[in-house]
């Protein structure tokens, strides 16, 4: 079946085990949202997923559309057809943003080939338009000396020009004004087709409301400790996580 | 303009040498004798073989800089270097006279299709003597001469003499004086009063033979109000033992000139390659170097400016790369001595496995002097746990009318930025690759077009398998 | 002889260069232990076999070398009127004595002098000399766990022209201390000219604190040498903030040895300079361990003929990965003929650092000028004021507020002087 599936993953980040037998399954066309506190676990997975070397996987499974992820460089993920935009995106002096997607477009095609600069342009265009991003960002280093919602943006803009099959969207909200919320929402729900599954992993409910999921978990402690419909967002924005945790150790 | 993918480049491009008969050769090791020889050779007036002599016993003279520089320069041994090989003295003007070796020397260095594509002269000099040398002939009628030392000290002693180890004497240091004594081959251009070159020249310099050493000899002298760019290649093939490359270089910038020097050095991994610098800037001149070094077991070279004139300007823009077992040890000098003068420094420096990269700086500013600035920056990228970086600079300023800015750091490309670019697709080694070239982006935007590709693909090469 | 040692006047042709100089104080001080005679002999034959001229020692760049000569003394100092110390009530486990009251009482603790290093950033001489020389000096321990209150205050005082004091010290603070010292340097407004040669030696046990502030009121013709080596444990944190004002010639070594992780170092330097002033400054930040910090500003404000020289490196070794440090050096030039001379280097074999270095030498900005000159401020005024704030930063971190108002009043007097 055509997913992105998680099976009793357990992770682990210098001894300390954060991932403690988790499984998901997002299919294609559906999106999903992990919510849950702090420390819960929930950007432990997304950098599991994408395969950092700083985290050991200590058992359970992970593939896509069938096929093993897991033990795979990162960039071998990526190719995959995972992509992640990261909670921190990192800052990458000298590297402008347009010959970076460009190299990761290129990374994409056979050995040899590469990507038309007119067509490769014209399209990042379009993308950064639909973003409300200026089109001299092209030539700025990534994400280097960015503000916060120009990053989320950047990610964004990365995402819709490598098409992936599967996003992870690591707390994309948090450091966005409302007007950058609602511009890099808009961007996500574009991309939302029943080719693409997407995961928003995300600690309040307020991104939910512009990327409405089809369903939301709520993680604690290393696991999926319930799931529900999007009305389940609402009822932790009111009820705080506490009453989770007590019912988990119930 | 050239499309990029046409310049071929490669890191082991110069690691090819052909077996040639010299009719020239001065022997092995250094004497009076040896200068004598290079001197009748060259057929030249008693005044240069004069200055010739007295440079051999300065360089005699003259302590090795060990109590600064590295304890490498040591293991030269000056006793087993051949000073002066050619095959004549004469360069051919077109590349048909050229002898077979040498022609298909430059030819695999792609000088003659360069030459064609965008250059208004070149020279390439084979070991000591430039083997072919041709300019633009507009120029010529314009007055630009553009010529070998020999030639130019000969038949136009009246524009180069002046000026001829004026910017550098003999006695600057050790190597400056070694050079002196046997220099052979090199540039002597003249730019008259207004002239502006709208393509650059360009030297080659090629060492082929094994325990050679080159001893370029290099004097611009761009007059009132002329502007000029002059680009310098050099490689040498990969030999077991060392090779001894050390050029004097001199620019002249009269008022309002400008000149701009730029240099990519491609040296195997044993040359040592010693070089002195220097320009002098009248009023309202300006000049640049442009300055890549990459590859030789050892670089020493420090571009200076001697900023004579009011409001002359004076840059060094530089990138140097080391990679295991070399030691780039380069800097910049700026010596203010007129008002209102001002100066840039923008070196960046990539340690590779066990390379160690080195800056040194020296900036003058007297108390007379007002309204001079200098602005230095120095930033140090280390790939690998064991690159190293020193970055020494000396600036002193005097009196209450002048700034200077120095400001250095040092960084590494950090494990979570290859994650990061590595999670968009791209391998570990060109998400290295990717982050180093941005570490010089700002800088190769300097250099010329053509040379700007090159640098970015002999930047690649070297990157090569420093991850994993 | 008696205890006090020679004066002057007890020897006809005193002289640092020669022999018998040594060898006569040496049989002065025969009462000794073996090991002091020992060591003193021992720096003595180091001094005797420097080289004579060095034509070109990096670590004297840009120096006028001639002007730390020894040619001028003609004897030393008195130790008992050389070194005096003003002592708060001391918590049990924290005590500081005079080197020469030791000596009789327990010299046994000033064995670890004898062992740690100088900075040995070019003064090998006066470092010698005062290894071989010094008779006084201050130990200062303090025993695990204790903590001092209030600041305990060290004068050292400039001897009379033509005088040379020397002055070892030792500072030791087991784990988890925390201590603060006041060293002023002292002398009469009108001396011709003592000197004093201060090497000072410090040892910091883990998570240790030692808050160290040295103001320096010389003479104007004084010449001060000052040498310190400080070494750094686990997780302890130096703090050494310099007021600099008096003497005609002051030559400053300081050496911070990161030696474990977690170890901090933070120094602080100020010079005003006026007449015809020379400050030469050598300073070191050794990185020899992982996850150390050090931080290190040096601001000079140089007025008239005044001569700055700023000598600085971070080292950073192999092993010293996730290294943090910083190195500036500011210079003011107030007039035509200052001179600001900065040798900001960095050696880094470590990868996994930041470290940067700055160094700027400018005048007083104009339109900054002008907009106090606006505000009815007179130029002169107006000059004093940008630079008054211009140096006082590093000085006003002092954290205990009495030793802030002197040093920050010290340097108010200077600039109206």
């Amino acid at each position: 079946m055509n997913s992105l599936k998680i099976e009793n993953l357990q992770a682990s980040i210098e001894d300390k085990a954060i991932l403690h037998g988790l499984s998901l399954e997002i299919p294609k066309g559906e999106v999903h949202a992990i919510m849950g506190p702090n420390g819960s676990g929930k950007s432990t997975l997304a950098k599991v997923l994408s395969g950092h070397p700083s985290y050991k996987v200590d058992g359970g499974s992970a593939t896509l559309d069938e096929e093993n992820i897991l033990g795979l460089e990162p960039d071998e993920i990526s190719r995959l057809g995972l992509f992640l935009a990261f909670q921190y995106p990192m800052e990458v002096p000298g590297v402008t943003i347009a010959n970076f997607i460009r190299a990761a477009r290129n990374a994409r095609l056979p050995e040899g080939e590469k990507v038309k600069a007119v067509d490769f342009y014209k399209e990042l265009y379009e993308h950064m338009d639909d973003l409300g991003m200026d089109r001299k960002f092209t030539a700025r280093s990534l994400n280097d000396g960015f503000s916060g919602g120009e990053k989320k943006r950047c990610e964004i803009l990365q995402m819709s020009m490598l098409s992936p099959k599967y996003c992870i969207l690591d707390e994309t909200d948090s450091g966005l004004d409302i007007d950058a919320l609602r511009v890099v929402s808009e961007g996500v729900n574009r991309m939302r087709n029943p080719d693409r599954g997407i995961l928003v992993i995300t600690h309040y409910q307020r991104l939910l409301e512009y990327i409405v999921p089809d369903y939301v978990h709520v993680m604690s402690e290393g696991k999926i400790v319930r799931t529900g419909g999007k009305e389940l967002a609402l009822e932790l924005e009111e009820r705080g996580y506490d009453w989770i945790k007590q019912e988990a150790v119930a | 303009m050239i499309s990029p993918s046409q310049v071929e480049v490669d890191r082991d491009k110069g690691n090819f040498h052909y077996d040639t008969d010299y009719s020239f050769d001065a022997g092995i090791g250094l004497s009076e004798d040896v200068i004598r020889y290079i001197s009748e050779v060259k057929e030249e007036d008693p005044w240069v073989l004069d200055f010739r002599l007295k440079a051999l016993k300065t360089f005699e003279k003259k302590p090795m800089p060990t109590h600064w520089a590295t304890e490498d320069l040591k293991n030269i041994n000056f006793d087993v270097i051949r000073y002066y090989l050619a095959k004549g003295q004469k360069p051919s003007r077109t590349w048909d006279e050229v002898p077979d070796d040498v022609k298909n020397t430059f030819e695999r260095l792609g000088i003659p299709e360069q030459e064609r594509k965008f250059l208004a002269g070149v020279e390439a000099q084979f070991d000591s003597e430039a083997a072919y040398s041709r300019m633009n002939e507009e120029l010529e009628k314009e007055g630009v001469i553009f010529v070998g030392s020999t030639e130019g000290l000969k038949e136009h002693p009246e524009i180069f003499r002046k000026w001829f180890g004026k910017v550098i004497p003999t006695s600057d240091n050790k190597f400056s004086a070694l050079n002196s004594a046997v220099f052979s081959g090199g540039s002597f251009i003249y730019i008259p009063p207004g002239v502006k070159l709208a393509q650059p020249l360009q030297a080659y310099f090629r060492i082929n033979a094994e325990n050679f050493g080159q001893f370029e000899r290099t004097l611009i002298i761009a007059d009132e109000g002329s502007e000029v760019m002059y680009m310098e290649g050099c490689t040498a093939p990969k030999f077991e033992t060392s090779t001894l490359h050390s050029a004097v270089v001199e620019l002249v910038a009269l008022k309002g000139a400008k000149i701009q020097y730029v240099t990519v050095q491609n040296w195997s991994n044993n040359v040592f390659n010693l070089v002195t610098k220097r320009a002098l800037a009248e009023e309202e001149a300006e000049v640049r170097w442009i300055d890549c070094n990459i590859g030789s077991r050892l670089t020493m070279k420090y571009p200076g400016v001697i900023l004579r004139g009011r409001k002359a300007r004076g840059e060094v823009v530089s990138i140097a790369l080391a990679n295991d077992g070399q030691h780039q040890d380069t800097g910049a000098k700026m010596v203010h001595a007129a008002d209102e003068t001002s100066s840039n420094v923008v070196s960046k420096s990539i340690s590779i496995g066990e390379g160690r990269s080195s800056y040194r700086g020296l900036v003058q500013m007297p108390g007379h002097l007002k309204g001079c600035k200098n602005n230095t920056e120095c930033d140090a990228l280390l790939i690998n746990n064991n690159s190293q970086t020193d970055t020494y600079p000396a600036i002193t300023v005097q009196g209450d009318a002048n700034s200077v800015q120095h400001e250095a750091s040092v960084s590494k490309v950090s494990a979570e930025q290859i994650f990061y670019m590595q999670q968009r697709g791209l391998g570990e080694a060109e998400a290295m690759s990717l982050c180093v070239n941005g570490f010089v982006n700002d800088l190769i935007r300097e250099f010329p077009m053509e040379y700007s590709v090159e640098l970015k693909r002999l930047i690649d090469l070297e990157m090569e398998g420093s991850v994993g | 002889m008696s205890l006090e040692t020679i004066s002057p006047a007890s020897m006809d042709t005193f002289s640092l260069s020669q022999p018998h100089t040594f060898n006569e104080f040496a049989e002065s001080r025969s009462w000794e232990p073996g090991w002091l005679a020992d060591y003193r002999h021992d720096c003595w034959e180091k001094f005797a076999s420097l080289p004579k001229r060095i034509l070109k020692d990096e670590r004297w760049r840009f120096s006028p070398r001639t002007r730390f000569g020894f040619d001028q003394i003609s004897g030393l100092s008195l130790p008992k009127e050389s070194l005096t110390l003003a002592v708060p009530s001391l918590s049990d486990g924290l005590s500081i004595d005079l080197f020469d009251q030791l000596l009789l009482e327990e010299p046994h603790a000033l064995t670890l002098l004898t062992k740690l290093m100088g900075p040995d950033l070019g003064a090998d001489d006066y470092s010698f000399l005062t290894g071989a020389f010094a008779q006084t000096g201050f130990l200062l321990r303090a025993n695990k766990g204790v903590a001092g209150v209030s600041p305990i205050i060290i004068e050292h005082q400039e001897p009379e022209a033509g005088q040379i004091a020397f002055h070892h010290n030792l500072i030791v603070l087991e784990a988890n201390t925390e201590v603060t010292i006041v060293e002023r340097f002292v002398g009469q407004a009108n001396n011709p000219g003592g000197c004093i040669s201060n090497l000072l030696k410090v040892q910091l046990g883990e998570g240790a604190r030692l808050n160290r502030i040295v103001i320096q009121e010389c003479s104007s013709k004084a010449t001060i040498v000052q040498m310190e080596n400080f070494n750094i444990g686990k997780n302890a944190y130096l703090n050494s903030t310099n007021l600099h004002l008096g003497g005609s010639q002051s030559r400053i070594e300081s050496k911070g040895i990161l030696k474990e992780p977690g170890a901090h170092f933070e120094y602080g330097s100020v010079f005003l300079g006026n007449e015809e002033q020379l400050f030469d400054q050598r300073t070191i930040q050794v990185h020899e361990a992982p996850h150390c910090t050090s931080n290190l500003l040096c601001k000079n404000a140089l007025r008239k003929e005044a001569k700055s020289i700023f000598s600085g490196l971070i080292k950073v070794d192999e092993e010293a990965q996730h290294t943090d440090a910083y190195q500036t050096n500011r210079n003011l030039l107030l007039s035509s003929e200052a001179e600001a001379d900065s040798l900001p280097g960095l050696e880094i074999l470590a990868n996994e650092v930041k470290c940067s270095h700055g160094a700027t030498t400018s005048r007083i900005d104009p339109q900054e000028l002008f907009y106090l000159h606006s505000r009815g401020i007179s130029k002169v005024e107006a000059e004093k004021l940008i630079a008054l704030g211009f140096l006082s930063e590093s000085l006003l971190n002092i954290d205990h507020q009495e030793t802030r108002d002197t040093a920050l009043n010290a340097l108010a007097d200077a600039f109206s002087s």
